[in-house]
């Protein structure tokens, strides 16, 4: 899953679930440039997670200052995710081999 | 004209915050994956538990708004009766001294209104003027305390009695999943308390009303509030109060003790609305207050959760009955809610 993938779910979810009706940048920071109040960046965070089927850090969450940050938040969770599938894929692979 | 006494009543069905997350989980994890989160947003409330109207069970057969009112106007009653007839012992007095009754709610609709109802199951006296209130929500345990402190200014040989009696469990809306509707689902409980005000020609045991204040926010109307839907009230809650408490609270609160002749210094006893943990650590901030000045409040919100306006009448309660301050000194009663507003009852002990 690429970075523009990840960016158009933010930008339907932003659209969908904060009411944010501008464009959305990854050089954009969410508090600041999106007028996103500390309910609205829950509702984010939870929506995004409910998206991409993923679960982020709450403890690291101040962390995600710009939509840049959240979308490699995101993408580093979807890899995480990944990785035990690909390696029980190939464990399967060499195990029919 | 003084608060006499306070009363309260809790409906019976207490059930401990884990009790409540496993019962709300299974209904997350319909729409939402990582409920884990969800889980600790409940806990950062940091309530223990809450009392409920009906048995946790019976929730599921509200179908409808109008199944959910029904239950609000008869539990309402139960326990809007047990605590005026508690608070009137506490005062020495009986149903036939009351002259007025203000009902103050912002969790159910009623015609006749619960005061109504209250005067036949109360046999109260059918001269008693009766003032039945929707809609201040959070800020309506303070102003109902002012607006009954003015009807005795008035009539300074007269007994007003205020009620407050909210049961928000039955405003929750679980088709709702929205954050706003979660973090409500783990803050507020169910309750009622009632206040006897009495004027100065009368006698009175508890704090003397000095004067109130209220202040209104302009266009702040989206900070806190209901929508109406088809399935009854739907909540609106904006993370704008811990600010509105931040920018205005200590100006007003100020501004209000300034006309007296007073200062914060000046104030023993704070009996404060709960709010959330967010709302109360800005409040602490906001007015400088000294450590434990607000112990009341945090037990009340640990051990309930947030009761609308019942939960400034209990914390009043819990100060006057465990927690008395000194005669002669001066208290600052306050709460804020929807509009946006604050109240704020300066109190002498």
């Amino acid at each position: 899953m690429n970075d523009a993938f990840i960016l158009a779910g933010i930008r339907d979810v932003a659209r969908k679930h904060v009411g944010w009706e501008g464009p959305i940048e990854p050089d954009m920071r969410l508090v600041e440039d999106l007028s996103l109040d500390s309910i609205k960046l829950l509702t984010l965070a939870i929506e995004v997670e409910n998206r991409f089927q993923i679960c982020l850090d709450p403890e690291r969450d101040h962390e995600l200052i710009t939509v840049r940050d959240l979308v490699a938040a995101i993408s580093h969770q979807i890899s995480d995710t990944q990785k035990p599938e690909e390696e029980n894929s190939h464990r399967d692979t060499e195990d029919t081999e | 004209m003084n608060i006499a006494s306070v009363g309260s009543a809790l409906p019976p069905h207490f059930y401990d915050q884990e009790t409540l997350l496993a019962a709300l989980r299974a209904n997350w994890t319909q729409r939402h994956h990582n409920v884990d989160r969800l889980e600790a947003l409940h806990r950062n409330v940091l309530v223990g538990g809450r009392h409920l109207a009906l048995p946790i069970e019976e929730y599921d057969n509200l179908k409808t708004w109008g199944d959910s009112n029904d239950a609000w106007t008869r539990v309402a009653q139960d326990v809007g009766e047990t605590a005026i007839l508690r608070a009137l012992e506490k005062a020495g007095l009986g149903v036939d001294d009351v002259d007025a009754l203000i009902f103050v709610t912002v969790t159910g609709v009623a015609t006749p209104s619960i005061d109504a109802r209250l005067m036949n199951r109360l046999h109260l006296p059918p001269r008693v003027k009766r003032m039945p209130i929707f809609g201040l929500g959070c800020v309506a345990g303070a102003a109902g305390i002012a607006r009954a402190a003015d009807y005795v200014r008035a009539y300074p040989d007269q007994v007003a009695v205020l009620l407050s009696v909210e049961l928000c469990s039955l405003t929750l809306q679980r088709q709702d999943l929205s954050i706003p509707n979660l973090i409500a689902s783990g803050l507020f409980g169910d309750g009622a308390a009632a206040a006897v005000v009495v004027g100065a020609e009368r006698r009175a045991d508890g704090p003397q009303v000095i004067d109130s204040r209220s202040i209104f926010y302009p266009d702040s109307e989206e900070v806190m509030g209901w929508d109406i839907s088809e399935s009854g009230f739907k909540i609106v809650l904006s993370a704008g109060v811990p600010e509105v408490v931040k920018h205005y609270l200590g100006r007003d609160v100020d501004a209000f003790l300034d006309d007296h002749g007073l200062s914060r210094s000046d104030i023993r006893s704070w009996v404060s609305h709960p709010g959330g943990p967010k709302v109360l650590t800005a409040m602490e901030e906001a007015l400088e207050l000294p450590d434990g000045a607000l112990d009341v409040t945090w037990n009340s919100l640990r051990s309930v959760g947030n009761l609308s306006s019942t939960s400034v009448l209990m914390v009043l309660e819990d100060t006057m009955s465990d927690h008395r301050p000194e005669p002669g000194s001066l208290g600052l009663m306050l709460a804020m809610g929807p509009g946006f507003c604050s109240e704020l009852v300066l109190l002498r002990w």
